[in-house]
């Protein structure tokens, strides 16, 4: 089983990269990440509220036709730069691992 | 059942030492998740697995860099206090020769790894911190000044806070604390020479035990029946020196009690046998005072009747053991100070109460 705090991290990373393409509100990034990935331990309400603490997300409320007015999570521009890191950093961790295991193959 | 999840998320975090503010802003973004969770045609049951499990959330958002930092802080406090605990011991010791009582200030090594640790529960510290309290208190009086009896009521303290902090109703909080308060008045006025007629404050814990009656005729004729008895009482002692007899007219609550079929000394689902234990205890008590005057230290006998009850329940050695050992305490406690006068070392008969527990628990695992 997958390290919970290395699950973590990739979570964290894809609910960046998913706000930065649009913004977001709560409900719907826990339902397109549950989509590709295995989150029953649901941390990504803790993430989110996380990184917008730490200035990575703001946040600002719409209004909708049916129910509760809702609460967007919007990327700041530090949060795009943490993107970018953690980006970065997961590039060079695939294709370390990449080489380790075509090196195991030969 | 989103109400039902949405409070139960509140207590979690309520419990994880969230603030009100940042607890509103949590369960609002809950509850919009829910409504949107609904609005997608969910079920309750799927709704709650989706959103995940309010302790684990709760858990989860206590990660947050702001709450690890205090806790960062409190440890560091809690940590260094042993040294600091160390360094004012020896500058109480070598500056100014109090090595005795300079260790007290080792109390503050378990003090301040409370009060780090506390959280919103403000009561919850209270009681916890209070053994420490009446300790420092009981030592301070018992070495500055000798007067280890009757300081010792100030471990009273220590149930009377936690009574305080439980109880809501305050009629509830009175019953509850009337047994500390007799007793503590009984010493008192046994200090002072009166033990006899003194006891009689114990007449307060019935008289403030029947004000719970539902019916406000029967405890205006319970509290009249206990008036006219101790008045009857001190009368006849006091007019003619038949103190002997005068007790005969305590007969007159009990005769209301049986009128009012209400005689079971306020302990409901009490066996036969204890009953039974209970009046011979009584009688032993009242015919002994009177006889050879041990008012003042016979009580003890009435611990029989727990300690009866506890040895008679189906529960298993070590959680009896646990259970007797504030009573065995008590009785040594008591017997070393009152009969030896050893109330300087007397109290440390109260260390076989978690001595006990901590030798039980280790048992059971």
């Amino acid at each position: 089983m997958m390290n919970s705090q290395f699950k973590k991290g990739i979570i964290e990373m894809c609910v960046l990269e998913l706000i930065s393409h649009r913004d977001m509100y709560g409900f719907e990034v826990i339902e397109r990440l549950s989509e590709d990935i295995d989150v029953n331990d649901n941390t990504i309400y803790p993430i989110l509220r996380r990184l917008t603490e730490q200035g990575y997300f703001d946040n600002y409320v719409e209004s909708t036709s049916m129910g509760a007015p809702r609460k967007y999570f919007r990327i700041t521009e530090k949060g795009s730069g943490k993107l970018t890191e953690y980006k970065t950093e997961w590039d060079k961790f695939l294709k370390g691992v990449s080489r380790i295991m075509e090196e195991k193959a030969k | 059942m989103k109400k039902e999840y949405l409070a139960k998320l509140k207590q979690k975090l309520e419990e994880k030492d969230f603030d009100k503010s940042e607890i509103n802003d949590i369960i609002d973004d809950y509850d919009r998740m829910y409504d949107d969770a609904l609005l997608k045609g969910m079920e309750d049951a799927d709704i709650m697995n989706f959103l995940g499990d309010p302790d684990r959330i709760a858990f989860d958002l206590c990660d947050g860099k702001i709450r690890k930092q205090n806790r960062k802080n409190n440890g560091k406090i809690v940590a260094i206090m042993p040294f600091v605990s160390l360094i004012l011991f020896f500058i109480m010791g070598y500056a100014f020769h109090l090595w005795h009582p300079g260790w007290l200030v080792f109390l503050l090594i378990p003090v301040t790894a409370i009060i780090a640790g506390a959280r919103k529960d403000k009561n919850g510290t209270l009681i916890a911190l209070m053994p420490f309290i009446a300790t420092a208190i009981y030592l301070g009086f018992g070495f500055g000044m000798n007067l280890w009896h009757p300081t010792w009521l100030i471990f009273f303290l220590i149930p009377v806070t936690a009574i305080c902090s439980g109880q809501t109703r305050l009629l509830g909080k009175l019953t509850a604390l009337t047994p500390f308060i007799a007793v503590t008045a009984f010493f008192i006025l046994g200090e002072y020479g009166y033990y006899h007629p003194g006891w009689l404050v114990f007449f307060l814990i019935p008289m403030v035990g029947v004000l719970n009656e539902k019916h406000v005729w029967k405890a205006v004729i319970y509290e009249a029946s206990f008036v006219i008895a101790i008045a009857l009482y001190l009368a006849i002692g006091y007019l003619n020196p038949i103190w002997a007899q005068a007790w005969l007219v305590f007969l007159l609550p009990v005769i209301v009690s049986l009128l009012f079929g209400e005689y079971n000394f306020q302990i409901d689902g009490m066996s036969v046998g204890i009953r039974i234990l209970t009046i011979v205890l009584i009688v032993i008590y009242v015919l002994f005072g009177f006889l050879f005057q041990t008012w003042s230290y016979l009580w003890l006998i009435f611990l029989l009747i727990p300690v009866a009850a506890i040895i008679g329940n189906g529960k298993g050695m070590q959680k009896k053991l646990v259970a007797l050992s504030p009573f065995v305490a008590t009785v040594a406690f008591f017997l070393l100070g009152y009969l030896g006068g050893y109330w300087q070392y007397s109290w440390m008969a109260f260390l076989l109460i978690p001595m006990t527990a901590i030798l039980t628990k280790g048992k059971e695992e």
